[in-house]
C-alpha cells in the first residue's frame, strides 16, 4: 500500500479535526472565568461538551479529568482503527503511554493506602478500568493488599520486566520514583523498537520527533535531579533515557568521567544554546546563594521554553509531507496538549489561582 | 422573494453628538444597516475627522455576558430576543451591579455544587461495592455482622467508618458493616475501639442484606443528586428576570459599541455611513430623522455611483426556502446585481432527489421525521442539534414530498408496486421486466438523466448570460467558456453526440450547420486573446507586445478548448449518477424483497422488508441528499455563480455579531 492510500483518509480526517481544536481565545476565557463552574460551562457547545455535562451531573473535577482521559484514549483508538500494519502498531505503542500513566496512578493510590496508610475510599473510582491496550486487571491492582499481588497481576504483560526489577521492599523503602522511571524507560524502548518497523519516510519523521522528545525529557531530568535536588551523578545517569541526540554526547562524557552539572550544561549548549544559557544563568544564581523560589521559577522558565520548542516542532510537521505518520503524531500531540491545558486551567480554578499565575504555569 | 439580489443604496448621515445615542438605538431597532467606515469611502475627508474612541471596557462586558449566558444555560433559560419596548426601558449599564448579581448567584450555587460533589464521591464508593457484588467479586468486600460494645454508640462508629463504607442496623437489632478488604486494617482499628463483637451466625444473610442496603443508599444519593440539579435550575430560575434584563443590557451595550466603532466625529457632530436595501431606505431615513429630532443631514449614494464589487449583496428569498438558502450561503455570496440562486437551487435539488429516491412510503417516512423532529425542536428550544438536526428536519419537509411525488411517477410504495406508475415502472425497468412504453431498459433511464443534466447545465449558462448582461460584461458574455461561445460549442456538441448515439455509434451528422457552428465557436475562442488585449490597451493605455499576445492567445486557446470539451462532457455525464442512485435504490429494495420471499412465512417477510426500508431510507436517503448537493455545487453553480460577492451583514438587535 502506498503512503497516499495509507494516510489519505486519516490525514484529511485529522486535519479537519485540527481545525476544531479549542481556540486560544476560549482557553483565555476559561482562564478569566471567576470560578471553576464558570470555566467548565464555557466548554459546552465545543468538542469538550461531555466535560461540562459530567461536571453538571457530579460537580466533581476529578470525574471531569477521568472523562478527559477516556476521551484521549478514544481518540487514539479511532486513529488506530483507521490504520493498518506498522503505523497501527506504532500508534498502539504510543497509546501504551496512557496505559503507563494509568498504571502509575493506580499504583500511587495503592502506595498511598498501603504504605502511607491514607484512605483510598472513593478515589479508586477515578482510575480508568477499561482496556487501554493490554489486558490488565485494574480491579485486582486497586484492591491488592501487597506489592506481590500487584506484580503477579502484571506477570504476563509487557510491563513484567519493570515489576521484576522492583521488589516490594524497595518500593516500601525508597518510594515509587525509580519504578516510575523504569516504566518510562520501557515505554521509550518500545517506541524506538517500533520506529524500526516503520517505512523510511515515517521513520525519519517519527525519529525526529521522538529524538527531540527524549532530549527535552533528559534536559528536564538533568535540571530537576542533577541541579535542583542535587542527586548523585550516578542516579542522574540512571535517569537518562538512552536515546535522542543529546544522550550520545552525554554518554561520551559519562564514559570518560563522572558527569558534573557544568559538563552536562556544556553538552546541552551545543544542541540547545538558549537552554544552555538559561542553565548557566541558574548556576550563577545558585553560586551567589539565590533563593530556592527563584531557582524554581527559572526551572519553570526552562520547562516552558522546552514545551514551546516541542510544540513548534510538532506544528512544523503539519506543513511537511502530509502522507506520513507525522500528521498523526502531530494531532495526538495537539490533542494531548490541549487536554493538559484544560486540565491545568480547571485545576487552577479549583485551587483559586489568579489569572497571572495560571498563565505563567501554562505558558 | 426577488429573482435578483436586492438593490442597495448607501446612506451617509450627519447628526448632532447629543442625538447620536438615540440614533444608534433607532438603527439597532431597525437592524437593516450594514455599516461602512467613512475612511473606506473618502480617505482624505476621513483624515480630518476624529475616529471613535471607546470608553467601554469591552472585555469586561464580553466576560460578563458570557457568565450571564452560562448561568442562564444552567437554569435552562433561553436567550431572550430584544424588542423595541425592551430597548426603550433599558437602563444604563452598571458593571458593578452586574458583577455583584452574577457573583452572588454563583456563590449560592457553589455550596450546592460542593454538596453535589460529596454525594457524587459517596456514590462512586457505594457503586464500586455494589459492582463487586454484581460481578461476583465479593472477595474484595468486607461484610461483617456484629454489635458494638456496651456503652459505645453505633452512630459514632458509623461516623468513623463513613470514609470506608457503611455501618447500619439490621432488622434484628445488630449492626452490619460494609467496606472493602483493602481498607480492612483501618476498619479493624475503628471497630476495636468500639469493642466490636462479630456475629458469625449471621454471615449467610450478610450478602443479601448488604446488596439491599447499598441499593437503598445509592438510590437515595442519586435522588438527592437529581434534587440538587433541580435546585440549581430553580435557583437560577428565580433570578430569570434579572438575568434576562442584564443579558439584554450587556448585549445592547456590545452592539451599540460595534455600531459606534464605525462613527467619525467633528467637534459637535457624528458622521456615519452604511448600505441599506433600497426598499428600506425611506424607512431608515425617517427613523434617523425622528431619533435626531430632525436635526440631521442625510445623503444617499446610488449603487451606480459605486464599484459593484464593493456593494454588499442582500438576497431576499421566501422564508420557507431557508434550507436551500443555507446551501447557497455555504457555497458563497452571489455578486451584487446577479441572479438569486436560491429558487433555482430549490427546484434543481428537489428534482434530483426525487429522481434518486423515488418512493411514496419512504418519502412519507422522511416527511414524518421532518414534521415530528421540527415539532420536537420547537417545543425544546434549548435542545442541542442531534443527528437529525433542525436544519435536516426543515429540509426533510421538502424532500419527503419530493420523494413521494417521484414514487407516484415510478409506482414505488415501500419498494412495492401497489399502484400503477404514472410515468414508468422503475422497478420493472431495472429488473428487466418492462416490455412496453417509452422507457424499457436502464439505458433509457441513463438517457433521461443525461437530458436532465443538459437542461440543468443549459439553465446555468442562460443564468450566467443574464448575470453578465446585468453586469455589462459583454466581452465575457461573448468569449467566456460559460458565455455564448461556450453555449454554442456545447449545443453543437450535444447535437453531434445525439446523432452519433442515434446512428449506433457509426457516424457524426453531415449537416454543414454543425461544422459552421463549431468553427465559429473555435474562431471566437482564437480571437478572444487579441480582442481582450485591444480592450485592455484602450482602458489602460498600455499596449502589450505582439509576441506576448500571440503566445498568450495560443496557450489560452488550447486551454479553453480542452476545458470546454472535457468540462462540459464530464459535467453532463456526471448526471448519470442520478440514474445510478435511482437504480441502486430499486436494486436494494428488490434484493430485500427476494431475501424476504426466501423465508416463506409472513412474519420474517414483514420484518426483513421493514429492516430493508429502514436501511434504504438511512443509507440511500443520505447518498441522494449528498449527490444532489454535489450536482448543484459542481455542475450547476460553476456555470453562473461565482460566490465572490460581499455578504450584507446588517447590525441589529437580532444580529449574531460577536464583539471581540
Amino acid at each position: 500500500m502506498d503512503n497516499v492510500s495509507r494516510y489519505g483518509y486519516i490525514n484529511a480526517k485529522l486535519r479537519a479535526r485540527i481545525g476544531a481544536i479549542l481556540s486560544s481565545s476560549l482557553l483565555e476565557s476559561m482562564i478569566k472565568a471567576p470560578r471553576l463552574p464558570d470555566a467548565v460551562s464555557l466548554l459546552s457547545g465545543t468538542q469538550y461538551d461531555c466535560l461540562s455535562e459530567v461536571f453538571r451531573r457530579t460537580g466533581d473535577l476529578q470525574q471531569v479529568e477521568l472523562e478527559i482521559f477516556s476521551r484521549e484514549i478514544k481518540i487514539q483508538r479511532d486513529i488506530i482503527r483507521a490504520l493498518s500494519g506498522s503505523p497501527a502498531d506504532f500508534v498502539t505503542t504510543l497509546l501504551e503511554k496512557s496505559e503507563i500513566e494509568n498504571i502509575k496512578n493506580a499504583i500511587r493510590l495503592w502506595y498511598s493506602a498501603k504504605v502511607l496508610n491514607h484512605s483510598m475510599s472513593y478515589r479508586a473510582s477515578y482510575i480508568y478500568r477499561d482496556r487501554i491496550v493490554n489486558d490488565i486487571d485494574w480491579t485486582r491492582i486497586i484492591n491488592a493488599l501487597t506489592w506481590d499481588e500487584i506484580a503477579s497481576a502484571f506477570r504476563d504483560s509487557v510491563y513484567a520486566p519493570v515489576f521484576q526489577t522492583h521488589g516490594g521492599e524497595e518500593i516500601q523503602n525508597n518510594g515509587l520514583f525509580s519504578f516510575e522511571i523504569g516504566l518510562d524507560h520501557l515505554w521509550f524502548e518500545r517506541v524506538y523498537a517500533g520506529l524500526a518497523h516503520l517505512s523510511r519516510a515515517d521513520r525519519e519523521v517519527a525519529t525526529r520527533i521522538y529524538d527531540v522528545d527524549v532530549d527535552l525529557k533528559n534536559i528536564l531530568n538533568l535540571i530537576r535531579y542533577g541541579f535542583y535536588h542535587k542527586a548523585p551523578s550516578a542516579t542522574v545517569e540512571g535517569i537518562f533515557i538512552p536515546h535522542g541526540s543529546l544522550y550520545a554526547l552525554l554518554e561520551k562524557k559519562m564514559r570518560s568521567s563522572q558527569l558534573s552539572f557544568a559538563d552536562a550544561r556544556q553538552v546541552v549548549s551545543r544542541k540547545y544554546p538558549e537552554v544552555g544559557a538559561m542553565m548557566m544563568d541558574m548556576e550563577s544564581k545558585d553560586e551567589m546563594g539565590g533563593k530556592a523560589s527563584g531557582l524554581a521559577y527559572d526551572t519553570l522558565a526552562i520547562e516552558n521554553y522546552l514545551a514551546r520548542h516541542r510544540r513548534r516542532s510538532y506544528r512544523r510537521i503539519l506543513s511537511l509531507d502530509p502522507f506520513t505518520i507525522g500528521t498523526i503524531l502531530s494531532y495526538i500531540h495537539l490533542c494531548t496538549s490541549t487536554d493538559n491545558t484544560i486540565k491545568g486551567i480547571l485545576e487552577a480554578k479549583y485551587y483559586g489561582w489568579d489569572e497571572e499565575r495560571i498563565r505563567r504555569e501554562l505558558n | 422573494m426577488s429573482l435578483f439580489t436586492q438593490k442597495m443604496r448607501m446612506l451617509t448621515a450627519v447628526v448632532l453628538d447629543g442625538q447620536s445615542d438615540a440614533v444608534v438605538k433607532a438603527l439597532l431597532e431597525e437592524g437593516v444597516m450594514d455599516f461602512v467606515h467613512i475612511s473606506e469611502l473618502d480617505k482624505e475627508q476621513a483624515g480630518r475627522l476624529n475616529a471613535h474612541k471607546t470608553s467601554m471596557n469591552k472585555s469586561l462586558v464580553a466576560d460578563l455576558r458570557s457568565r450571564c449566558e452560562n448561568l442562564m444555560k444552567q437554569g435552562r433559560i433561553p436567550l431572550p430576543s430584544i424588542t423595541k419596548n425592551d430597548l426603550a426601558k433599558m437602563e444604563a449599564f452598571d458593571g458593578q451591579a452586574a458583577r455583584s448579581l452574577l457573583d452572588s448567584l454563583s456563590d449560592s450555587l457553589s455550596s450546592r455544587r460542593e454538596e453535589q460533589r460529596s454525594i457524587s464521591q459517596k456514590l462512586l464508593s457505594f457503586q464500586e461495592m455494589a459492582g463487586y457484588i454484581e460481578e461476583k467479586k465479593t472477595d474484595y468486600l468486607d461484610i461483617r455482622h456484629g454489635d458494638v460494645g456496651e456503652g459505645r454508640k453505633g452512630e459514632d462508629l458509623a461516623l468513623r467508618l463513613a470514609q470506608y463504607g457503611i455501618l447500619e442496623k439490621d432488622g434484628r437489632g445488630h449492626y452490619i458493616s460494609i467496606s472493602l478488604k483493602r481498607d480492612a486494617s483501618a476498619v479493624n482499628d475503628a471497630m476495636d475501639k468500639f469493642a466490636w463483637s462479630e456475629k458469625p451466625e449471621e454471615a449467610n444473610a450478610s450478602l443479601s442484606a448488604a446488596t439491599a442496603i447499598l441499593k437503598e443508599r445509592i438510590g437515595s444519593l442519586q435522588k438527592r443528586s437529581d434534587e440538587i440539579a433541580a435546585e440549581v435550575e430553580a435557583e437560577v430560575g428565580r433570578h430569570a428576570d434579572e438575568l434576562r434584563k442584564l443579558w439584554m443590557t450587556l448585549r445592547v451595550s456590545e452592539l451599540s459599541e460595534h455600531v459606534e466603532s464605525y462613527f467619525s466625529y467633528t467637534r459637535n457632530t457624528t458622521l456615519f455611513s452604511g448600505w441599506v436595501p433600497s426598499s428600506k431606505a425611506q424607512e431608515v431615513e425617517s427613523v434617523i430623522y425622528e431619533a435626531a429630532k430632525g436635526r440631521c443631514i442625510i445623503e444617499w449614494t446610488e449603487d451606480s455611483e459605486v464599484e459593484r464589487d464593493k456593494i454588499p449583496t442582500s438576497v431576499s428569498s421566501a422564508k420557507v426556502l431557508a434550507p436551500f438558502e443555507r446551501m447557497v450561503k455555504n457555497y458563497g455570496t452571489p455578486e451584487y446585481g446577479s441572479i438569486n440562486p436560491t429558487p433555482f437551487t430549490t427546484v434543481a435539488y428537489i428534482i434530483m432527489f426525487a429522481l434518486m429516491f423515488a418512493d411514496v412510503g419512504q418519502g412519507l417516512v422522511l416527511l414524518l421525521i421532518g414534521i415530528i423532529g421540527g415539532h420536537w425542536y420547537k417545543s425544546h428550544p434549548m435542545a442541542k442539534d442531534g443527528l437529525i438536526s433542525r436544519y435536516l428536519c426543515s429540509l426533510l419537509m421538502f424532500l419527503g414530498p419530493a420523494s413521494m411525488v417521484g414514487g407516484v411517477l415510478f409506482g414505488s410504495y415501500f419498494g412495492f408496486n401497489w399502484l400503477p406508475a404514472l410515468w414508468f415502472n422503475y422497478h420493472a425497468v431495472v429488473n428487466g421486466n418492462a416490455t412496453a412504453g417509452l422507457v424499457t431498459d436502464i439505458f433509457d433511464i441513463l438517457g433521461i438523466t443525461i437530458k436532465f443534466g443538459i437542461a440543468v447545465i443549459s439553465l446555468g449558462l442562460v443564468l450566467n448570460w443574464i448575470n453578465l448582461i446585468r453586469k455589462r460584461r459583454y466581452l465575457e458574455l461573448v468569449f467566456d467558456k460559460n458565455g455564448l461561445v461556450g453555449g454554442l460549442i456545447y449545443a453543437m456538441g450535444i447535437w453531434a453526440c445525439y446523432h452519433f448515439v442515434g446512428s449506433g455509434c457509426q457516424s457524426f451528422p453531415s449537416n454543414p450547420v454543425l461544422y459552421a457552428g463549431l468553427g465559429v465557436g473555435l474562431l471566437l475562442l482564437l480571437v478572444k486573446g487579441p480582442v481582450y488585449a485591444v480592450h485592455k490597451a484602450r482602458l489602460s493605455g498600455h499596449k502589450e507586445k505582439v509576441g506576448t499576445v500571440v503566445m498568450d492567445t495560443i496557450m489560452d486557446f488550447l486551454v479553453q478548448v480542452l476545458e470546454i470539451f472535457s468540462g462540459f462532457l464530464s459535467n453532463t455525464l456526471s448526471f448519470m449518477r442520478v440514474a445510478g442512485l435511482g437504480i441502486a435504490h430499486v436494486s436494494l429494495m428488490t434484493a430485500f424483497e427476494q431475501i424476504a420471499e426466501m423465508t416463506g412465512s409472513i412474519v420474517p417477510y414483514v420484518l426483513i422488508m421493514v429492516i430493508g426500508n429502514v436501511l434504504v431510507i438511512a443509507l440511500e436517503g443520505l447518498s441522494a441528499g449528498i449527490q444532489s448537493l454535489r450536482l448543484n455545487y459542481y455542475e450547476f453553480f460553476t456555470r453562473y455563480f461565482t460566490g465572490r460577492g460581499i455578504a450584507y451583514e446588517p447590525v441589529g438587535l437580532k444580529s449574531r455579531i460577536v464583539i471581540d
